[in-house]
């Protein structure tokens, strides 16, 4: 019998446990005779012993087990009083289940051995003796001369019986056994031997410790910490060499003992891991399917706590790829898979994360039948599943009363289940994916922190005290300017970042700190996985490893914090939720949208691409562009306005820029002269040139849904009803070139042939001017809507130099569309590049993984071109 | 199993009874403004003087902050703004209380009174007439010779 040895190991470990009150509670039983509660014990114990030994199928130890357990519900029913004799051979049953134990420890199986046998048959002679006699009391009452006679009869008849029923269980056990392994031969000597109970002293390898101690544990270790500090400091002071010796090696154990506490915590995520291959041979065995499963990292560590939250999720994960993914064995054979399906369980580790993968080699997720769900049940509209991407139907299957499983199974439930798991995930502050390719197989992907309990943060300053920023949260530091730097539009500041707006807060305004004003520079980059946020802080102190401590229930309703930490001074600082923060910029931005945004525009969920766009009139019409294009805003004097060589320039931070007026390229009423105006810096390669505006309107975050058509004039991107106006989004890079043609135009190398670049993307907007801006550079484009037509413009035979692709599209996204080029070998070396106007270290991350070469933001021109030129180099 | 009924009914009345007679409860007491207040020490985890506040920003008004007690995270009350008491305390000492279950809580307070022996079977309702202090936060009144002892109810308090 093959047992995994951690769940023997924990069989073991409880049934020592077991043992013990076994043996404590029949001390006790012989003070206190009549005690119900300690019966009760004594039965719950014997009953999960019974249970366990079944589970392992040691048929012996569960006879045992059994018998006693019936004796013992008796006795704590009160249906026999615990008379000497009983409790006599309970002990000795105990003794045997010791003695059985002791065997499986070393041996790794049960022992046959004729004294166990025999007792067995004692034991169950006496549990019927007892039967009849309870029957006895309860149901006659018998004359007392008649009693006499009985017995004999009795004796008579229930010594046949014990023969027979000796033979019978004697059988049973042998047969058992001989399932097990081939019966030992039995050795003579053994019957000699005088049947004594044998005597054994368990010794304990594992033993249960109560978390709560490791807890005190870890807590003590940190106070020793905090006081080894202090010595260290005054034996640096007092310069004496034995003390300075002895000092270091106070300090080194100290720093030993206080990791290998935390190690205690940590267990191997093998602990669940090993628990699958039963569930999934099971399961398979009950759907009829053949699944090969293979576990991988089983040696990575968690926290036990994490361990504990995550065995659940997995568990029906694991279910569901069994159910759903994995097709039947006839089904995989006529599709040319292999009979049997194979399920990967993956874990790793990964910066501060680990990851757990479940893999699938099954049908995949039919991404189809899922739309078609979502709109049945109300989930999208049939308009909205025209647009819907494959992530987004995807993300569906998370909704609570989503199942796709046409045959609701026992197994998979009914549905409820996803949006559990995912909940239970993000509890645990981790995320999940799923990752499909219809016929080929799903990949979950599960990343939950290491641990709970200590975290690499960073630690910031606001006022006099000292603030936590979980590492996983942050994305870089930036030194800046709030003066220079920061855009200020209605009450919410942004901070550009590589053509990235990013909305600011400060960290002593969301803790209404009015203490001292220091400078504040410093700038911390967060990302809440969804969105980037800029925190200003007063100072940055160095990344440390931080023990988090809950906060007490007081604070709750606080949704900035996360936890508090003990500081290696014996100080406190308060960690800080960035998801908590973030909703302080939701707030603020609902106000500017409130402000701006009429009921017709339609505001999108964040999954969407959006941007923040500035709106400004020129004279009487209203415009709109991408603030992530604009370098600075400002206001000018009208008097400031020179004309020089023909042009009009300002003078502007002692550099002359020239002043860009709109209504000269586009179809536009001039602007009326007015005291000052209001002028958008537009910089790039070190060159500044300025718009100038009559008056600036607002910021909006807004998806670049434009209409195309009726403006068709260069510079023009598309229009758009916002707040009862039409709003012009205009080109802006095609406006300079009409201004200057030669604005952008950098010296390049003559080449022989324009390269050509297909470039999917299905914003007007983007396509517009990715589109203008790829032209002016000197390339050939060639646009398509969406993933799918690029794939065919590919298949047709095409021949493109790159492919530049959006990631949010409909019909096909660029997630697929890579993975199909890639999957395809005429294409398999074709340079990729990701434009994206969502930024995220994840979504990077992923599409360099299916095979991406390069990933750039749609508004950073600048960079793009550059990542165009090396990759075609 | 009838026995042990018994049993437990013995000891109940035997409980009863204690009541009746009072064992005497040691009861831990300290002045906010001029109110002396009192707390059974069997709730008081001890006394320090370490007065190291961490504010937490955006808290309730009679939530001084969080402190440090041995790797503890101790949340810090100001029993003045809690009871509603119009006094300014100046924090110089700590009573930890335990809380059943979660982390200690403690209320500063700036001295400790006598520790006194009450008489459960002397403690009296809260009068009506008492000003100048959140009454519902008050079990019970105790009258000691010279004055009146407001026995806190730390339950409600720290709920």
């Amino acid at each position: 019998m093959n047992f995994d040895e951690d769940i023997l190991q924990d069989f073991l470990v409880e049934a020592k446990e077991g043992i013990n009150n076994l043996e404590e509670g029949f001390i006790e039983l012989e003070k206190d005779r009549e005690s119900v509660e300690i019966l009760k014990s004594l039965f719950r114990t014997m009953h999960s012993l019974k249970g366990a030994a079944g589970f392992f199928g040691f048929k012996t130890l569960e006879s045992i087990a059994h018998f006693s357990e019936d004796i013992l519900s008796k006795l704590r029913d009160g249906l026999i009083k615990p008379e000497e004799d009983i409790i006599d051979i309970l002990l000795k049953a105990v003794d045997y289940i010791k003695y059985i134990i002791d065997y499986i420890e070393k041996n790794k199986e049960e022992p046959v051995e004729d004294k166990i046998l025999d007792f067995l048959v004692e034991l169950s002679n006496f549990n019927e003796k007892l039967k009849k006699r309870v029957q006895k009391e309860t149901k006659e009452e018998i004359p007392e001369e008649r009693k006499a006679e009985e017995p004999r009869i009795e004796k008579e008849k229930s010594e046949e019986a014990v023969e027979e029923k000796k033979e019978e269980i004697k059988k049973e056990v042998k047969e058992e056994t001989e399932k097990v392994k081939p019966v030992e031969p039995v050795k003579k000597e053994k019957k000699e031997e005088a049947v004594v109970t044998p005597q054994i002293e368990l010794t304990e390898t594992h033993i249960k410790v109560d978390v709560k101690l490791l807890d005190q544990l870890m807590n003590l270790a940190g106070e020793l910490v905090l006081a080894r500090n202090r010595v260290v400091q005054l034996s640096q002071k007092l310069m004496d060499e034995d003390l300075t010796r002895s000092v270091q090696i106070l300090s080194m154990v100290t720093t030993e003992m206080q990791e290998t506490i935390m190690k205690t915590r940590m267990q191997p995520i093998g602990m669940v891991f090993n628990k699958f291959p039963r569930v999934v041979r099971d399961l398979a065995k009950a759907l009829g399917k053949k699944v090969n499963l293979h576990l991988e990292g089983t040696e990575t560590e968690l926290d036990r706590s994490i361990i504990e939250a995550i065995k659940d999720p997995l568990t029906h994960l694991v279910r569901n790829a069994i159910d759903h993914g994995i097709e039947p064995s006839e089904e995989r054979v006529q599709i040319g898979k292999s009979a049997e399906g194979t399920l990967i369980l993956r874990a790793y580790q990964e910066g501060g994360q680990v990851v757990i993968e479940i893999e699938d080699d099954g049908r995949g997720i039919d991404v189809e039948k899922v739309k078609r769900k979502a709109i049945e049940k109300g989930f999208i509209t049939l308009e909205e599943a025209e647009k819907v991407s494959e992530k987004e139907l995807l993300s569906l299957i998370f909704k609570p009363g989503f199942s796709t499983a046409e045959t609701v199974t026992q197994l998979s439930g009914r549905g409820v289940g996803m949006d559990v798991v995912k909940s239970n995930i993000e509890k645990l502050g981790g995320s999940i994916e799923i990752n499909t390719v219809r016929g080929k197989g799903t990949t979950v992907k599960i990343k939950i922190p290491l641990t709970l309990a200590i975290i690499p943060a960073l630690i910031v300053t606001s006022g006099d005290y000292r603030y936590a920023i979980p590492q996983v949260n942050l994305k870089e530091l930036v030194n800046i300017d709030p003066e220079k730097d920061f855009l200020k539009l209605g009450n919410t500041e942004f901070y550009r970042l590589r053509g990235e707006i990013i909305p600011v807060l400060r960290l002593s305004e969301i803790l209404k700190d009015n203490g001292k004003k220091v400078e504040q520079r410093n700038l911390v980059i967060l990302t809440t996985g969804e969105r980037f946020i800029g925190l200003l802080v007063d100072q940055i102190f160095a990344s440390e490893e931080i023990v988090v401590k809950p906060l007490g229930k007081w604070f709750k309703n606080i949704p900035i914090y996360s936890g508090a930490t003990i500081m290696g001074d014996g100080k406190l600082a308060l960690i800080l939720d960035v998801i908590g923060i973030s909703q302080f910029v939701g707030i603020s931005m609902e106000e500017v949208e409130k402000k701006y945004e009429s009921a017709k525009a339609k505001i999108r969920t964040s999954s969407e691409e959006t941007v923040f766009i500035l709106l400004f009139d020129v004279g009487k019409d209203r415009l709109a562009l991408p603030i992530a294009l604009i370098s600075r805003l400002d206001k000018i004097k009208a008097s400031e306005i020179q004309v020089s060589g023909g042009k009009e320039i300002i003078i502007y931070r002692d550099e002359v820029v020239p002043v860009i007026r709109l209504e000269n390229y586009l179809p536009l009423q001039s602007i009326s002269d007015q005291e000052s105006y209001n002028v958008l810096f537009f910089t790039e390669r070190g060159k500044t040139c300025g718009i100038l505006c009559s008056n600036i309107v607002g910021t909006l975050e807004t998806t670049l849904d434009v209409e195309e058509g009726i403006y068709n004039n260069p510079g023009i991107l598309g229009h758009r009803i916002i707040d009862g106006k039409t709003v012009l989004f205009i080109d802006i890079y095609k406006i300079i070139e009409m201004y200057d043609p030669d604005w952008f135009i950098v010296k390049r190398k003559e080449e022989e042939k324009a390269k050509k670049i297909l470039f999917a993307e299905d914003s007007p907007f983007f396509r517009g001017m990715i589109q203008n801006y790829l032209k002016g550079a000197g390339y050939e484009v060639e646009v398509v809507e969406n993933g799918k037509k690029a794939l065919n413009k590919l298949l047709s035979g095409e021949k493109f130099d790159l492919i530049l692709t959006d990631l949010e599209m409909p019909d096909m996204d660029g997630f697929s569309l890579i993975k199909e080029i890639r999957s395809n070998p005429d294409y398999k070396n074709i340079p990729i590049i990701v434009v994206t106007s969502l930024a995220g270290e994840d979504i990077r991350r992923k599409a360099l993984e299916i095979g991406a070469n390069g990933y750039e933001v749609k508004l950073n021109r600048e960079k793009l071109l550059k990542e165009i030129e090396t990759l075609l180099r | 199993m009838e026995l042990a009924k018994k049993e437990n009914i013995a000891l109940e009345t035997k409980k009863d009874k204690a009541l009746d007679y009072a064992q005497a409860i040691t009861m831990v007491t300290f002045y906010i403004g001029d109110f002396l207040l009192g707390i059974p020490a069997e709730r008081v985890l001890e006394i320090n003087k370490e007065i190291e506040i961490t504010p937490v920003p955006l808290s309730d008004e009679y939530i001084l902050g969080i402190m440090n007690l041995r790797g503890q995270i101790v949340t810090v009350i100001d029993l003045a703004k809690k009871l509603k008491v119009n006094f300014e305390v100046t924090p110089k000492l700590n009573l930890i209380v335990k809380d059943e279950g979660e982390a200690s809580v403690s209320f500063v307070i700036e001295e400790i009174g006598e520790i006194l022996e009450i008489f459960p079977a002397k403690l009296e309702k809260t009068p009506d007439k008492l000003e100048g202090i959140a009454k519902e936060y008050i079990k019970n009144v105790y009258q000691l010779p010279d004055r009146l002892l407001l026995i806190l109810d730390v339950e409600k308090i720290i709920q």
